[in-house]
């Protein structure tokens, strides 16, 4: 069986999670990969949990990654990273955006407060990021996602030329220049993280 | 070129490069970004139809026209459509007609799980099944051209997997348009008994033809791999076998009706053991026994929610995936609290539902995002079938004996199928209540314009629809036209209209915050101190009144500024009068 490598998007609709895993559809596309990406919207519009499947290899078959197999996990808020941990395999990565955002009507008592320790303990390896302070500081904090894009792509086998590309075909102006510091900084958090 | 397209995106690609000219649909997750996509292709004249059965006459109509045509619609949405449907199988077409159900396994965003596949057989025409993108896009040329070859309108059959699901395509130029033009011929298209005869002759000599089709096209196809394990299978489906079995031998149905009889047999009689993988109804299992065939099916397979590898994988007999290392189950996630979906903050149905539930009201609900009302902490919704049941369902308690019924519906909802109920309501003298929810939008599934939008899909102007005229023109009396955001007035029009000796309306009139961004207004300011923490905010279910610990009021409530869009419906609430909002303050 050629292999096939599974990315799982997780976050809480409204951050940008479908955005981020089409650009990164993209650049694999571009790097000469077969891609298939599954994502349920609708209900999820209006603030439920989103999850966005991307799998990527010489040739993919189902769109949706079997349960377990994740190879990385993007998540982009600590409880859906939490509830999205069973779906990686052994071996997989983690890469948690150190946020909170609480359910609707799910008092603070209920939202489990270790999330983050909880990922960690079960991951086989977790990258924690405070992505939207990043963002922040990029210019936008709505510019997260692609801090969480920047890390994603030093895991990647896609140049970073075909990256910046792509942030620069999908927006225009300022707020392309903001993605773009928002990218590179997700991607010298990781390069850094990679040295130490 | 090549792209990574939806199935959606890739159907509306299919149809421009297959000379569509003619597209209708009323939207209807997971169908609704055919029609969007499609409008992006100025050649083709797109439109929302008030309800799918509008839908089906215009395509058809278009197609008797000689222009090739499209119409798209939700697996629902196709039960309003199957009166066209079935008769237009009679006077088959002129241009090429191609009818998309998009069906929803698993209930992602529906009220029911029903399988049209059935609808193929039932309504005696073609059905195409894709399995991705790129044969989203090719099967909807195909479609186009069965149709003009056999005479007949053909189904295209999508799930949410494959609507919503991206992979690559590899796109062309379009082809060359087909001349329209109208031809009459009565014996055709006037489907009176004396010619509907004929025509059913037709229709199933033209069924047989099909079938023999099904046995020649590409559409279908053999994959001969190891032969002790063969799998016959369509849609998403064959992806899922090809993962989890990529050595088994697989029958590949692109024509799911109808079947192609003597490929099926040549390739059960080639495998040891035959199976047969479909989401939802053993239909083409029972099909594939009726030949005599033994088969494998539903009793492997669950028949109810949707496929995914891991369930194939076990039905063959392979236990899950080939390729291991699983590390399911190693965290408890199920204590976790769900995030449920919610009204967004500033909805402006909010605060009607908290004076239904106040005025303890029997709720009969209906088909958007307003349904949502029936979750905590606002449970005030009773019932919810289908598009404008409310209206007949508040009909229907009344006169079984049941006091204080009040139907709820948007105005896309009302104007797709709530205005006969109310022409019902006033023909066989009701005393019931309607309320239309009026934000100017069909919300729940992004957005789309309708006929009281003021707006085409295009985003050119229109005539907007005048409901509390129309709702006198049906011979309502006691009409009320209300700002949700205002309670007061809100609540006194519901009880003033409930009270009446007839049949009442009450418009709450005020667009979706999502379409008029402008209105926003700047968040209200809890005032920790006044809050006596009775927690009756929390009761409204909004995003922005949060519950937090060490800060904020004494219960720890606090207004999140980011999510509130001062609306000011809980300050209205608040018996210690703590939350202030500062356009009400400039007001005063």
């Amino acid at each position: 069986m050629s292999k096939v490598i599974n990315i799982t998007f997780a976050g809480v609709g409204g951050q940008g999670i479908l955005l981020a895993s089409d650009m990164t559809a993209n650049a694999l596309i571009s790097a000469g990969y077969d891609v298939k990406q599954s994502e349920i919207h609708g209900m999820s519009q209006r603030g439920g949990s989103v999850v966005s499947d991307l799998r990527f290899g010489r040739k993919v078959y189902s769109p949706l990654i079997p349960k377990g197999e994740t190879n990385i996990l993007i998540a982009f808020e600590r409880l859906e990273g939490l509830r999205s941990i069973p779906l990686l395999r052994q071996g997989g990565i983690a890469v948690v955006n150190d946020e909170s955002i609480l359910p609707v009507g799910c008092s603070a008592t209920d939202y489990p407060a270790d999330a983050l320790e909880r990922i960690a303990a079960e991951a086989d390896e977790a990258i924690i990021v405070n992505a939207t302070e990043m963002a922040t500081r990029a210019g936008n904090v709505r510019a997260a996602n692609m801090v969480l894009m920047g890390i994603l792509s030093c895991l990647l086998p896609v140049k970073e030329d075909i990256w910046l590309s792509a942030i620069r075909e999908r927006f225009n102006g300022k707020i392309s220049e903001i993605n773009e510091k928002a990218f590179n900084l997700g991607r010298e958090h990781q390069v850094m993280a990679a040295t130490r | 070129m090549k792209k990574l397209l939806s199935g959606n995106e890739a159907i509306a690609r299919g149809a421009w490069e297959g000379g569509v000219r003619v597209a209708s649909a009323y939207p209807g997750t997971p169908s609704t970004e055919i029609m969007e996509n499609i409008a992006t292709y100025p050649e083709i004249y797109s439109e929302w139809a008030p309800n799918e059965k509008v839908a089906m006459e215009v395509a058809l109509g278009g197609s008797f026209g000689g222009a090739r045509a499209l119409v798209s619609m939700k697996h629902v949405g196709l039960n309003v459509a199957a009166d066209p449907l079935f008769t237009a199988a009679y006077t088959g077409v002129n241009g090429g007609l191609v009818i998309i159900t998009a069906d929803d396994p698993g209930m992602h965003s529906s009220q029911n799980e029903q399988d049209n596949r059935h609808y193929a057989r039932a309504a005696k025409v073609p059905m195409l099944d894709p399995s991705d993108s790129a044969e989203a896009r090719e099967f909807t040329m195909a479609a186009l051209d069965i149709s003009e070859n056999f005479d007949t309108p053909v189904l295209l059959h999508t799930t949410t997997r494959i609507s919503h699901g991206k992979s690559t395509v590899e796109m062309a130029e379009p082809l060359p348009l087909r001349q329209a033009g109208f031809q009459p011929n009565k014996s055709k298209y006037v489907m009176i008994p004396a010619y509907g005869k004929r025509r059913h002759l037709a229709v199933e000599k033209r069924l047989n033809s099909l079938a023999e089709f099904a046995g020649d096209t590409a559409l279908n196809r053999i994959e001969w791999a190891d032969t002790s394990i063969g799998v016959i299978t369509s849609g998403i489906a064959y992806q899922y076998v090809k993962e989890v079995a990529p050595h088994a031998s697989v029958l590949k149905l692109g024509l799911i009706w109808p079947l192609p009889a003597d490929m099926i047999k040549e390739f059960a009689a080639g495998v040891d053991r035959l199976y047969v993988v479909e989401e939802l109804d053993p239909f083409l299992e029972e099909q594939i026994k009726a030949l005599g065939v033994s088969v494998i099916g539903k009793e492997a397979f669950p028949v109810t929610g949707e496929l995914n590898p891991e369930l194939i994988g076990i039905g063959l007999g392979l236990g899950g995936t080939e390729t291991g290392s699983v590390k399911v189950d190693m965290v408890n996630t199920i204590d976790l609290p769900m995030r449920a979906p919610a009204m967004c903050s500033g909805c402006p149905h909010r605060g009607l539902f908290y004076t239904l539930k106040k005025l303890k009201l029997v709720v009969a609900g209906d088909i958007g995002c307003y349904t949502l009302a029936v979750g905590k902490p606002l449970e005030a919704i009773d019932t919810c079938v289908c598009m404008g049941a409310s209206i007949g369902g508040a009909m229907g308690m009344e006169k079984a004996g049941i006091d204080g019924v009040i139907g709820v519906l948007g105005d896309s909802t009302f104007i797709h199928s709530g205005i006969t109920g109310l022409i019902n309501m006033v023909y066989n003298g009701s005393h019931g209540t309607v309320v239309v929810l009026d934000n100017r939008i069909t919300a729940m599934t992004g957005r789309q314009q309708n006929a009281a939008s003021g707006k085409r899909i295009s985003g050119d102007e229109a005539p907007a629809l005048d409901i509390p005229q129309l709702c006198r023109a049906l011979g309502v009396n006691d009409i009320h036209v209300v700002d949700p955001y205002d309670l007061q007035a809100m609540e006194k029009a519901v009880r003033a209209a409930v009270d009446y000796p007839g049949v009442s309306v009450v418009i709450t009139k005020r667009p979706c915050l999502l379409i008029d961004k402008k209105a926003r207004r700047q968040p209200v300011r809890l005032d920790n101190e006044a809050c006596r923490g009775c927690g009756l905010c929390l009761k409204l279910g909004c995003p922005a009144i949060e519950k937090v610990l060490g800060e904020g009021c004494k219960i720890g409530i606090r207004i999140n500024e980011t999510l509130c869009t001062g609306c000011g419906i809980c300050t209205q609430i608040c018996p210690s009068r703590a939350i202030a909002a500062e356009w009400e303050e400039k007001r005063l």
